[in-house]
């Protein structure tokens, strides 16, 4: 028989962490087997509100729970930020392509993110140093409008530096600091000044971006300036992806259903088209 | 070149007896005449029925087989919702070649593009197809111009052409090879085909004379959606429309939908209904960013997804030329005229 895509498999709200002020992670433990892949995404259901299309930002490797941050913009959304840890909600999924890992091996990665957008930022991150050796450099690039809105705070400021500091450079920016901050402070795209002094050849290197539309949109532009080709941009399409199997339309951008073409995509597929960044 | 196919005959004073007949075999459902008016419908008096004629105003397939609205999963039950019937036969009459045209999308989308939609393919195994040849083309029909005939080529058990004094009968499929072996028929002779390839080229000559002046145009329609897209007749041509939709409710090659949920009786459900991709929030994000917010850019959405992207993802046309949204729409927008003014508008400017 086959399967019925729109159904739910059941999973079990554990944990949810406030990351922000409008932002919660939300730790899920399905009730039937379920992986994926980082860069893939889900559609979650709050059962008897809806559903809406999230990218897991905890490690593909680890296999008891997954974990979705969220940001409280709609309905869907504003009713997860309600949620306390024992409810039931729905998973369909995975959907999508993922990050294209044999791609990127061998070469060195560049991972750009800003604000939200850090959550399937983190899920590839995680799945990279899980075997670090595959890969050349590895460059950490994230932004937040201010020190109090990192997701991820802990990780970001501290623990990965102190794991993954002998494979990783870090470069974190602030667009406004408060008193305490000693980092950098500027737009997300300042920390990719003076990549090409590290960088030694574009061919061998990827970069990959995920964030707001418009931080997105800059970020390639800096990218291509600094020496980067289209091909070679990953970005993380963010659209209102619906079914999630390439059907229903609401997420279509030209000819791509992002939902089933991406929603990871090079830049090259985009760059023609109209409204990419809307 | 004429195919190779079993063709057989009927007289055309018999076609009641015939539809006696397949009622025998299973319901049949149909376009019928009642009080003058065309419907589709279950056939209850062989007389009802329609054969030739041009197709009906509603999209036939479209709600047998992809239903306006439909319960697609109930939460946490352990049951599928799909592939759980035993299909009962029926057979669909009367259909026109652009009928077949809208089923052919339908296929391409939900059975063929993976992953199969289950509720689509349980409800496709249900009907065996009679299509005929459609006898005479509306003001507003254009199926010629995008990759069909006025007469079923593919897709039907059996095809039929009605002439003065004979139906044809062309073979599609072993359900069909067996109704024109069980049922008393005659083999087609030579003149008979004939006869049919010389009624066939009137009509298509029929629909051409109906478009002349529009088409052909002077680049294949991908092409033009493609290099086109910044014509200003977008924008002049979209200036009566009121986004109601009603085109692509009507379509019968308009597949999106939109998936929602509902308390049903005892657990949470997943609803499927028709979406509308002219409406104002179709692609909005919970986040308010739009990629169409203009409804210019909803109106070429909608053309650039039948002719470009259908080429691109299925290579067909995602259009069977029926002129349903011509004839549906309100403010009387004409598809075959919005294209010759995109076509133009380069050559102008």
């Amino acid at each position: 028989m086959i399967r019925n895509s729109y159904l739910p498999i059941p999973g079990e709200l554990v944990k949810v962490v406030e990351e922000t002020s409008n932002i919660k992670t939300f730790r899920i433990v399905p009730e039937e087997e379920f992986s994926f892949q980082a860069g893939q995404f889900i559609e979650l259901t709050v059962p008897g509100v809806g559903e809406a299309p999230f990218t897991p930002s905890s490690s593909p490797f680890e296999k008891k729970f997954l974990e979705v941050t969220v940001m409280k913009v709609g309905r869907v959304t504003t009713a997860l930020h309600e949620l306390e840890p024992g409810v039931k909600l729905g998973i369909r999924g995975p959907f999508g392509a993922p990050y294209p890992l044999d791609v990127f091996a061998g070469k060195d990665v560049v991972i750009v993110g800003g604000g939200v957008g850090l959550a399937p930022l983190r899920a590839l991150f995680l799945t990279l140093m899980e075997e670090k050796d595959k890969y050349k450099k590895i460059i950490f690039c994230c932004g937040a409008k201010t020190p109090e809105d990192f997701i991820y705070r802990e990780s970001i400021l501290d623990k990965w530096h102190r794991e993954f500091s002998d494979k990783v450079c870090f470069r974190i920016t602030v667009d406004q600091a408060d008193e305490k901050w000693k980092g950098n402070v500027g737009l997300v795209t300042t920390t990719l000044d003076g990549l090409n002094g590290e960088i030694s050849n574009f061919d061998t290197s990827v970069a990959v971006v995920c964030g707001p539309p418009v931080m997105m949109k800059f970020t390639t532009f800096k990218l291509l300036e600094v020496g980067y080709k289209p091909e070679s941009i990953y970005l993380s399409m963010e659209k209102n992806m619906s079914c999630g199997l390439g059907k229903c339309g609401h997420c279509m951008m030209g000819p791509y259903y992002v939902c089933k073409d991406g929603p990871v995509f090079p830049y090259s597929k985009l760059k023609n088209m109209p409204k990419v960044w809307d | 070149m004429e195919r190779k196919t079993l063709v057989c005959k009927i007289p055309r004073k018999e076609l009641g007896e015939f539809i006696a007949w397949l009622e025998e075999e299973c319901p049949v459902y149909g376009i019928r005449k009642r009080d003058d008016k065309l419907s589709f419908g279950k056939i209850e008096k062989p007389d009802e029925v329609v054969v030739g004629g041009a197709r009906i105003t509603q999209p036939v397939f479209k709600s047998l087989l992809f239903p306006p609205r439909e319960k697609v999963a109930t939460y946490f039950t352990g049951e599928s919702n799909a592939g759980e019937k035993e299909a009962e036969k029926k057979i669909i009459f009367g259909v026109k070649s652009c009928d077949l045209k809208g089923l052919l999308v339908y296929d391409k989308v939900f059975r063929d593009s993976s992953p199969a939609d289950p509720f689509y393919l349980d409800r496709r195994e249900e009907y065996y197809i009679i299509s005929s040849d459609c006898t005479a083309p509306l003001s507003t029909c254009f199926c010629s111009f995008v990759e069909i005939n006025p007469y079923p080529e593919t897709l039907f058990d059996l095809n039929l052409t009605p002439l003065e004094d004979i139906i044809l009968l062309e073979v599609g499929s072993k359900w069909g090879e067996f109704v024109v072996k069980k049922y008393p028929t005659y083999l087609a002779q030579p003149e008979d085909l004939e006869r049919r390839k010389k009624f066939r080229e009137d009509l298509t000559e029929e629909v051409r004379k109906i478009n002349e002046g529009i088409f052909p145009l002077s680049r294949p329609y991908a092409n033009l959606m493609r290099l086109e897209l910044e014509s200003p007749a977008w924008e002049s041509e979209s200036e009566f429309c009121v986004a109601c939709g009603g085109c692509t409710a009507i379509c019968p090659t308009c597949y999106c939908y939109l998936l929602y949920d509902e308390k049903g009786k005892e657990n949470y459900e997943k609803i499927r209904i028709w979406d509308y991709c002219q409406y104002p929030s179709f692609a909005q994000e919970a986040g308010g960013a739009n990629p169409r917010r203009k409804l210019t850019e909803r109106f070429r959405h909608r053309y650039a997804h039948k002719f470009d992207y259908g080429m691109v993802r299925n290579g067909i046309y995602e259009c069977s030329g029926c002129g349903r949204c011509i004839e549906v729409c309100a403010g009387k927008i004409d598809m075959r005229k919005v294209f010759k003014k995109v076509a133009e508008s380069r050559t102008e400017s």
